[in-house]
């Protein structure tokens, strides 16, 4: 045993060491990369992760106990801002699926709507347009009757909205121009945004727009606020860029299920000491200093070393030149999305899905009112339900292989609902037994984590691989255009993600959370939000009994692409033609 | 498919190689998918545009009605009961109402000749510009204090002119009977709530956190609830119902303090230029007496579920009669520092700090209480003595949460919990939920002591 131990061992470094800088025949990625992946996808991560602290929504910490804002304020700016979203949304999927390179007259164009829509946002937020009404008019008195909201109010979350939608398109077209051929069409982002955004976490914490009196003034400026910190982006875009990081699916599943999954660690470490931090703070989750140096402290530290890594992970997309891509005319980028059956049934799942929208983080409420954690007890038993995950992860690539994807997903609901319905019967039965019922949650909420991450891993899998058939179908992934979906479902999910919102007002639930400290209120907001989301689940389980793409197909997908790609660029090279951010796999 | 064919097709790779000619890159079909479909006309291109837009135009109108509808809350919700009469079950502040009467069915109406219920704002008498710091004495901090109230009442005059102009109507033929828990929730605007002869039944959780509310003023034909100086109790004054969250600003106009007032702390930089400490301590000491002060009646036998919550009491005067004080009774007072218990053999209905001068008092709860509710005293880490005594027979769980905590390795708010009772009469006698001992290192877990068989202080 000793001895085949130390032969695989010494297999291992020399496979390692050989490999190194130059990937073994038929790979596409190094073992130096695996590393750089281990160092800075965790920075990344943990970076993307702290700044999950910071959303303008009710669970905030910042909102619930600094800004307090009604809960169903929140749905009424969605609202106010859908209208022009769809608007924006057209001219942004253009852009993106383009990766930014417009003709020069529309790029012209677009230019200018964006400045205009900047220009005119502005003036709502520095004049008062409710001025120009009569203030008896029914269209005022309506405004005045939003929950939360004053007609002043209401059109400086309109101009917030133009300004931010103007703001990004700029940006878009500008930075993606300008680094996408560098950088790749994932990672670019970071270079763009790391800066700005470090400074708008710092302000988040500093400027007290929570002490403004007034709650529809506090609205709004909280809402200006949270869009300028929305405009910069610090997502987990190295991930990302690691699900393309080789056309071989085997490699990426690889990369996936180890140096990704590892990198996670540093994530894991935080999530122990940001709790412990926030222990020794004299008013815990409710202390403006979290806000303060906490948060920015630990995402300036992450996104410095995101920053140093970022340059050496690559991204190997089986595409054209860049100067031969195909290109997507905004009708063909609508009707290219719509004819794949794939994104349908997604849409579908995630129509259903709604129905729970709106629904309190139940392990916000287990964690902090029922078991009322701070610290290191809070970080080790978040620690304990996020690592049941982890050995099922490690098994994925056995998983995927003995299992299909409608087996995964249908299994993934199912266990979904039965879970929801544990928790509803640890709540129920035993409520008056805090240690009790907090522990049969625990047992439930450990089991649903430990049946999630497979099948988690693989819908990101199930997703790039929809992505790859998108292009063979399309010429290009159309990864935005694909949000015409959302415009299908986003007026209905709008609607039914009120159904929860309106049934926790009716049992005392506002701005303040205070009141699930009352256990006859909390039993009633967490109950029946659960039901609800089991309804859901089980429906759930029905799309997906149409899914039929599987790895046959897939692979002679990945064989179209890269052919297409071998050959544009012969033809270009032949021609004599400039090329790059091209790659034949 | 067998079995083994079934296992193949969900392997990750698959060895098949295809051969795609050079000029069918972007037209090459794979069996089972649908055919790419690159830089070709779509058929029936317009009318697939056309419907494409109609759908989403007609999708999106339909969600923005729907979903505004739904958002649109009408300033006053009623139901009606079984017996004919109405409960009031939700009011939704457009943001300029700041005083309801609760009697009949009630709707709020825009008139167009000028006519509104919206009062006049009066500007304090203060000077223009901003006195001199340091100030010395209270009446130079009372001019200060003036200054800062007249430039609020003056922006609050500017906002006013775009409020529309309204009136609350009365509907006679409904009367209204009960109100509803939640029925006031969240509120910033409301300051006076008159309740009348109709109400018989007021949720104990009906005004919640309503932060600017002042008073809540019954009628006094109503058979079931009254009223002290703007605290709601039962009739029979053996239930102490609601404590009006912002009720400081009333006694703050009542005794002549334009704003509200902290106390001094020599970190705060910006009060340091405004006031010394020594000059502000006798200030502060009389405004925390007069304004901060609540004596409660002397027939009180409950304290209600939420009925302290958020209040800017500093100390609390409780009756020796007091048996139970439920759940969130004393929740979140961040000031409250001392509780007394009063001894009297008059009836004591007066609940200004004029009431207890004078009184027979001792530290902490009476004797006699005998049910502490869940999270009671929760949220309060300005306590700093707690002394249970032996008739106590139940303490809810997390009784004394978060009102003590570690500063510098010091235990800081509730030091200790003294009981009356030895520690086997306590576990044998007292029902307690968990977590009732408050903990004060939430890292490590470590709880206050408790001293069992303590005399009190």
């Amino acid at each position: 045993m000793a001895k085949v131990n130390k032969e695989t061992f010494s297999k291992f470094f020399t496979e390692v060491k050989t490999h190194w800088k130059t990937p073994a025949e038929g790979k596409y990625v190094p073992y130096k990369e695996y590393l750089n992946i281990f160092f800075s996808v965790g920075a990344n991560y943990t970076a993307s992760k702290v700044l999950e602290y910071i959303y303008f929504a009710t669970g905030c910490f910042l909102i619930m106990h600094h800004y307090k804002l009604p809960y169903l304020t929140f749905s009424i700016i969605s609202i106010i801002n859908m209208p022009l979203g769809y608007v924006t949304a057209l001219i942004w999927w253009f852009v993106c699926d383009n990766l930014g390179f417009l003709p020069g007259k529309t790029e012209k164009k677009l230019y200018t709507v964006y400045v205009s829509m900047i220009a005119f946002g502005l003036a709502l937020i520095f004049f008062d347009a409710s001025t120009l009404f009569d203030p008896n008019s029914k269209f005022i008195i309506f405004l005045n009757s939003l929950e939360g909201m004053s007609a002043t109010a209401c059109f400086k979350v309109f101009g917030t909205h133009f300004l931010y939608s103007g703001w990004v398109g700029a940006r878009n077209i500008f930075w993606r121009k300008k680094l996408i051929p560098k950088f790749g069409r994932y990672k670019y982002s970071l270079y763009s945004d790391v800066i700005p955004k470090c400074i708008v976490v710092i302000l988040i914490g500093w400027l007290p727009l929570y002490e403004i009196a007034d709650v529809s003034t506090r609205v709004w400026a909280a809402n200006l606020l949270f869009a300028i910190y929305g405009v910069f982006g610090f997502g987990n875009v190295l991930e990302t860029t690691t699900q393309s990081i080789s056309p071989d699916p085997t490699e990426r599943i690889l990369v996936r299920t180890y140096p990704v999954k590892l990198s996670h660690f540093l994530q894991t470490i935080m999530t122990i000491i940001i709790p412990a931090l926030v222990g020794t703070l004299k008013d815990g989750w409710a202390d403006i200093n979290f806000f303060r140096w906490v948060i920015p402290g630990t995402f300036i530290a992450c996104a410095v070393l995101t920053m140093i890594g970022a340059s050496t992970i690559k991204e190997r997309i089986p595409q054209p030149p860049l100067e031969k891509k195909v290109n997507i005319k905004f009708w063909d980028g609508m009707f290219g999305v719509l004819h794949n059956k794939y994104r349908w049934i997604n849409t579908m799942v995630g129509l259903i899905d709604s129905l729970g929208n709106g629904m309190l983080a139940f392990t916000s409420i287990l964690y902090l009112y029922t078991f009322r954690l701070d610290g290191l007890p809070y970080s080790i038993l978040t620690l304990l339900v996020s690592f049941a995950g982890t050995p099922p992860d490690l098994l994925t690539p056995y998983f995927l292989k003995r299992f299909s994807y409608k087996q995964i997903m249908i299994f993934y609901q199912l266990t979904r609902a039965f879970g929801n319905l544990g928790l509803v019967a640890a709540i129920w039965f035993c409520g008056e037994n805090l240690m009790l019922c907090g522990t049969l949650c625990i047992v439930v909420m450990f089991l649903m984590e430990m049946t999630k991450t497979v099948p988690t891993s693989a819908g990101h899998d199930m997703n790039v691989k929809i992505n790859d058939y998108q292009m063979y179908l399309s010429g290009e992934r159309l990864e935005s255009f694909s949000g015409i979906f959302g415009w299908f479902t986003g007026p209905i999910t709008s609607f039914v993600g009120l159904i929860i919102p309106l049934m926790l007002l009716s049992y005392g639930f506002n701005s303040n959370w205070d009141i699930l400290f009352l256990d006859e209120a909390r039993l009633k907001i967490v109950v029946i939000p659960l039901l609800i989301d089991v309804v859901g689940f089980f429906l759930m389980t029905i799309p997906f009994i149409f899914w039929d793409y599987d790895a046959n197909k897939q692979n002679k997908v990945m064989q179209v692409l890269k052919r297409r790609a071998e050959v544009t660029e012969k033809r270009a090279l032949e021609a004599g033609e400039k090329i790059s951010g091209g790659y034949k796999g | 498919m067998s079995k083994k064919e079934k296992k193949l097709n969900n392997a990750l790779t698959d060895d098949t190689v295809i051969e795609i000619p050079e000029d069918e890159i972007y037209t090459y079909h794979i069996e089972g998918l649908a055919p790419p479909h690159i830089n070709k006309p779509y058929k029936h291109y317009t009318l697939k545009k056309a419907l494409f837009i109609i759908v989403i135009v007609v999708a999106i109108s339909l969600s923005m009605y729907f979903s505004l509808s739904i958002l649109r809350t009408d300033t006053f919700t009623f139901a009606e009961i079984s017996d004919g009469n109405y409960q009031f079950t939700k009011f939704s502040n457009p943001g300029y109402i700041d005083e309801l009467t609760i009697n009949w069915v009630l709707d709020v109406e825009y008139p167009e000749n000028g006519e509104t219920d919206a009062k006049e704002i009066t500007v304090t008498d203060a000077p223009d510009s901003l006195p001199a710091v340091p100030v010395k004495t209270k009446e130079e901090f009372i001019e200060y204090n003036k200054y800062l109230l007249k430039q609020e009442q003056l922006a609050a005059i500017e906002k006013a002119k775009l409020y529309p102009d309204y009136k609350v109507t009365e509907d006679t033929s409904k009367p209204v009977t009960s109100v509803k828990e939640y029925a006031i929730n969240g509120d910033g605007y409301i300051k006076t709530i008159y309740i009348g002869e109709n109400v018989l039944e007021i949720d104990g959780k009906a005004f919640y956190s309503c932060w600017a509310l002042q008073r809540i003023i019954v009628d006094e034909n109503n058979p079931n609830y009254c009223d002290i100086d703007g605290v709601l109790y039962t009739k029979d004054k053996k239930t102490v119902v609601c404590y009006p969250c912002d009720r400081d600003q009333y006694l703050r106009e009542k005794y002549g303090y334009p704003k509200e007032m902290w106390e001094w702390v020599p970190q705060d930089g910006a009060r340091k230029d405004i006031f010394s400490a020594e000059d502000y301590a006798p200030i502060w000491e009389e405004y925390r007496e007069k304004v901060m002060t609540y004596v409660i009646p002397s027939t009180v036998e409950t304290v209600g579920e939420l009925c302290f919550n958020y209040s800017n009491l500093a100390t609390v005067y409780l009756p020796e009669g007091l048996k139970r004080i439920e759940n969130l009774g004393f929740f979140e007072m961040p000031n409250v520092r001392d509780f007394f218990t009063y001894i009297t053999e008059n009836a004591i209905e007066d609940t200004s700090y004029e009431a207890a001068e004078g009184l027979k008092t001792y530290l902490s709860f009476p004797e006699g209480l005998e049910h502490i509710g869940t999270d009671a005293f929760s949220f309060n880490p300005a306590m700093n003595y707690v002394y249970i005594p032996s008739s106590v027979k139940y303490i809810g769980h997390h009784a004394f949460w978060k009102s003590c905590y570690e500063e510098n390795g010091e235990i800081k708010g509730i030091p200790e919990l003294n009981i009356a009772l030895s520690k086997e009469d306590f576990k044998e006698n007292v029902e307690t939920g968990d977590q009732w001992v408050p903990i004060y290192n939430h890292n490590l877990l470590k709880k206050i002591p408790v001293n069992y068989g303590a005399e009190r202080k």
